[in-house]
């Protein structure tokens, strides 16, 4: 009997550790639900290596943002002027999800903590890049 | 009785024609001399010498200056003949000075362009490059995921999030860069009035110094 139990632990064991991480670390914000997300500091920088500090509205981003990443698109939620963007690419990496695409001259990317929701985002365009960071929630 | 009264109405009647008139009685010593007993004859007038005239302020509004100056015939010339005179001077003052105040021009170099869109603009990725990138770019994604006019209309129709920022110092400099084409523009308009009033200036100078010599007086 207690060999059973033994080897039952060892098994169990075994299986803990050879879990996957991707697995293991998923949290709430992982994209399985849309997330809201609101941008609390944007920097300008341009390609003389120069950043300032803006704010969201200064370089006419949205303050609050809708995440679906199921339906593979990001809106505005805080303008009536409808503004959309639809997400290229999605990647999950080290408990951290990875949104990308390109609008216009631009790439972007935007990551966001699967546990905290944090958010980082940089667009990236022709000898200028802005890079934000905020905080997701699930409404 | 009535010879009386009648009497004394033809005294009263024969003092005020009397106070009126130049015949007699008393008149009061007028007010001011006669005018012609001051003023010389017409053909011994001679008006002042003209005062010199400084060029106008940088933005002052042109000044207007009298298209056809004063001029008498100091020679008794005949009205034919000074109009003979005067086309004749207008053609000789065109000549000498450029300015034609029939057809008023002045040499000036083209206007600083003003309605040009900073050439900055197109870097910026703005809301109407945004809207057609961001329509091909859906295009291109819709056609990856099979459906190429959602994701066509999804990036034109609404515009992106992130083809939509604009940089904030963009956005100051074509503020400043429109604020120095208003400037430039409003320099270069006063300078065409400046130079316009010179141009008459010069034309009415040589069109006065023509008929001047031709014996008339020009003020």
């Amino acid at each position: 009997m207690n060999r059973v139990v033994v080897l039952g632990l060892a098994v169990l064991g075994v299986l803990t550790v050879a879990a996957p991480p991707s697995v293991a670390a998923a949290g709430k914000y992982d994209g399985s639900a849309s997330m809201v997300c609101a941008v609390s500091s944007v920097s300008e920088c341009v390609a003389t290596g120069r950043c300032e500090l803006r704010t969201a509205s200064n370089v006419n981003f949205p303050g609050i943002i809708r995440v679906d990443v199921k339906g593979m698109k990001m809106s505005d939620l805080a303008s009536e002027k409808p503004r959309e963007s639809a997400i290229r690419n999605v990647d999950h990496a080290n408990g951290k999800v990875i949104l990308s695409g390109a609008e216009g001259e631009r790439g972007w990317i935007l990551l966001i903590n699967e546990t905290s929701g944090t958010m980082s985002a940089t667009a990236a365009g022709d000898g200028e890049g802005f890079v934000l960071f905020g905080q997701c929630a699930l409404p | 009785m009535l010879k009386w009264i009648a009497g004394a109405v033809f005294i009263a009647a024969q003092l005020v024609i009397g106070c009126a008139g130049q015949g007699g009685g008393y008149s009061p010593p007028p007010a001011m001399p006669p005018p012609m007993a001051t003023n010389p004859p017409p053909a011994a007038y001679s008006p002042p010498p003209p005062a010199y005239t400084p060029p106008p302020p940088a933005y002052a509004p042109p000044p207007v200056y009298s298209t056809q100056p004063y001029i008498y015939p100091a020679r008794g010339q005949s009205p034919q003949q000074e109009e003979s005179d005067k086309g004749q001077c207008y053609g000789w003052a065109v000549q000498q000075t450029g300015f034609d105040p029939a057809n008023p021009r002045v040499a000036m170099p083209p206007p600083p362009p003003g309605d040009a869109p900073p050439p900055q603009q197109s870097l910026a990725g703005g809301a109407l490059e945004g809207g057609l990138g961001g329509g091909a770019l859906g295009a291109v994604g819709g056609a990856i995921g099979g459906n190429a006019g959602e994701g066509a209309a999804i990036g034109a129709a609404v515009g992106g999030l992130f083809g939509l920022m604009r940089r904030a110092r963009l956005q100051e400099e074509q503020q400043q860069q429109m604020q120095q084409q208003q400037r430039q523009q409003q320099a270069y308009m006063a300078q065409q009035q400046n130079a316009m009033a010179q141009g008459r200036a010069n034309y009415n100078r040589a069109f006065s110094a023509c008929m001047t010599a031709r014996g008339y007086t020009v003020n």
